[in-house]
């Protein structure tokens, strides 16, 4: 049971994203996808939950194929899923406690007591009780991320995708989130792929880390092993140099 | 195959021709599908709308768009009443026909039109932003990993809403401008009362009444189909949003003006009004 990306390729216009993107997401682990800005990691995991349609190539998720799959068949597969966006994506015409409960009422049909009792329980596992009443616009960026990831977690999927979890938050938020999210893991023991470029938080919740350069996946491996790869365009990307194989498009002023 | 390979091949006009027809071409055909599917979708989900969400839009689109829609139409039934009378009182040395004309214009293009590109310009500018900003901000995203297919949960409330609104608008419109024409009849150009009613009541049967109203139906199915269509298409962020917006305002009323032509002419081949 897992989740596997076959030769897969993706360009919007002329814009060539994923190249052959082959990757596998085991069944427990939390893979982390790393790759510098632009590079696809987004479009990698919109993918994944068909979210998006390749190009070309092949997706399976648990030995279902799902890029011929059409409506019906494919909300039957994002049962399984729970994605936490980048900026949260909250519903900001609805309170805490509706955006929640949302995928409850909607896909999973609970009636209004047990609903309730999910939210609470979902919104104190993510250090937030008693905000159901506030909007998230009265939020801060930390706790909109704290109140994605209780909506995502509200849905017991069995595959939690974070896109950049971290992305804009203070270090110290940033490792709250971290914790968050091992925490859950080990907790619930849901699949997790998340894509940052924060090398500390990668280290730190990954199984697995991924590197995605030039469409494709150049390097899987352990943490440990990562830290010590080889391959220069990985060196380069976890010291964060400016230097080396990985040019950055910077318009020459 | 074979026979294509025996024509000449294509001079440089017709090269010319074809680069700078075929995008645009290309373009305008993907639009037409891609709105095409999203009406199928639309009437597809119609079934399984929630009520609370349609009189939520019913409100936030009808009963708020109200005050505007009244007093546009009251003052275009003034102004009408003022002209009519004054120019024909010019030709003819009395004010006639003001009741008729006032009636007939507003019942027949006036009220429906009037009454959709003030709703264009107000709901749908709000469609647009709103679901713009949804899909910049990955909220309709969100609705489909949360198990909720974003044109039942979001296009089809505002288009039920639009298509019962429009219309009950329009009717309004009517009565209130009809109103504002006996207003001024009566205390501009000492028309009797009784004589711009019997009027408006020899010249608006039914006919007239569903000429207006049908076509008011199809300016709301353009109002909400385009600034639906606008607002899911949006992209690259805040800027993005206000180019759906404008195009959304723009395009509907571009459609709305130019489709009434047409609506008019086939209403009246089949006799109706």
């Amino acid at each position: 049971m897992a989740i596997r990306l076959n030769n897969v390729y993706k360009s919007f216009g002329s814009h060539h994203v994923l190249q052959g993107c082959t990757i596998e997401v085991r069944d427990g682990e939390t893979l982390v996808i790393i790759g510098g800005s632009g590079t696809g990691k987004s479009v990698t995991l919109k993918i994944m939950i068909g979210l998006m349609k390749p190009d070309r190539g092949e997706v399976f998720v648990d030995d279902e194929e799902i890029t011929d799959l059409n409506e019906e068949g494919l909300s039957k597969v994002q049962h399984k899923f729970a994605y936490v966006f980048q900026m949260g994506a909250l519903f900001d015409s609805l309170t805490v406690g509706e955006n929640v409960a949302f995928g409850l009422k909607q896909l999973h049909k609970y009636d209004a007591v047990k609903t309730r009792d999910i939210v609470g329980k979902t919104l104190s596992l993510v250090g937030l009780d008693g905000i159901e009443k506030l909007k998230p616009a009265e939020l801060s960026g930390g706790m909109r991320k704290r109140v994605a990831i209780a909506r995502a977690v509200a849905m017991s999927p069995e595959y939690l995708f974070y896109d950049e979890p971290t992305t804009g938050l203070d270090p110290i938020m940033s490792d709250v989130i971290n914790d968050l999210i091992l925490n859950l893991h080990s907790k619930l023991g849901t699949t997790g792929v998340v894509i940052t470029h924060d090398m500390k938080s990668a280290y730190k919740v990954a199984t697995r880390i991924a590197m995605l350069y030039d469409g494709r996946i150049i390097e899987v491996d352990t943490p440990e092993r990562i830290q010590n790869s080889k391959n220069p365009v990985v060196r380069q990307f976890i010291t964060g140099s400016s230097q080396g194989p990985i040019q950055m498009k910077v318009r020459a002023y | 195959m074979d026979d294509l390979r025996v024509l000449p091949p294509p001079s440089t006009f017709e090269r010319r021709l074809l680069k700078l027809l075929g995008k645009p071409i290309l373009a305008l055909a993907d639009t037409m599908g891609k709105i095409v599917i999203l009406c199928r979708q639309t009437i597809y989900w119609l079934r399984s709308a929630e009520p609370r969400d349609v009189v939520q839009q019913i409100v936030a689109m009808g009963v708020d768009s109200l005050p505007v829609t009244t007093l546009t139409s009251l003052f275009t039934g003034m102004v009408l009443a003022l002209q009519t009378g004054f120019s024909f009182r010019k030709v003819f040395n009395e004010p006639l026909y003001v009741g008729t004309v006032v009636g007939l214009s507003l019942t027949k293009e006036l009220g429906p039109v009037l009454t959709a590109v003030v709703v264009a310009g107000r709901v749908g500018a709000a469609i647009a932003a709103e679901l713009g900003t949804m899909k910049v901000t990955e909220q309709i995203d969100a609705l489909y990993t949360l198990g909720t297919n974003p044109v039942r949960y979001l296009a089809v409330p505002r288009f039920i809403a639009c298509l019962l609104s429009v219309p009950v608008l329009t009717l309004m419109a009517d009565f209130v401008g009809i109103i504002g024409g006996l207003l001024i009849a009566v205390y501009r150009l000492e028309i009797p009362s009784t004589v711009y009613m019997n009027e408006i009541r020899s010249t608006l049967g039914w006919k007239e009444g569903m000429h207006g109203l049908i076509k008011s139906v199809f300016f709301a199915a353009i109002i909400v189909v385009v600034s639906c269509y606008k607002g899911f298409g949006c992209e690259g962020g805040a800027e993005g949003v206000g180019k759906a917006t404008t195009s959304a305002v723009v395009i509907s009323m571009v459609l709305i003006l130019s489709t009434d032509y047409f609506l008019s002419a086939i209403l009246v081949s089949f006799g109706i009004g």
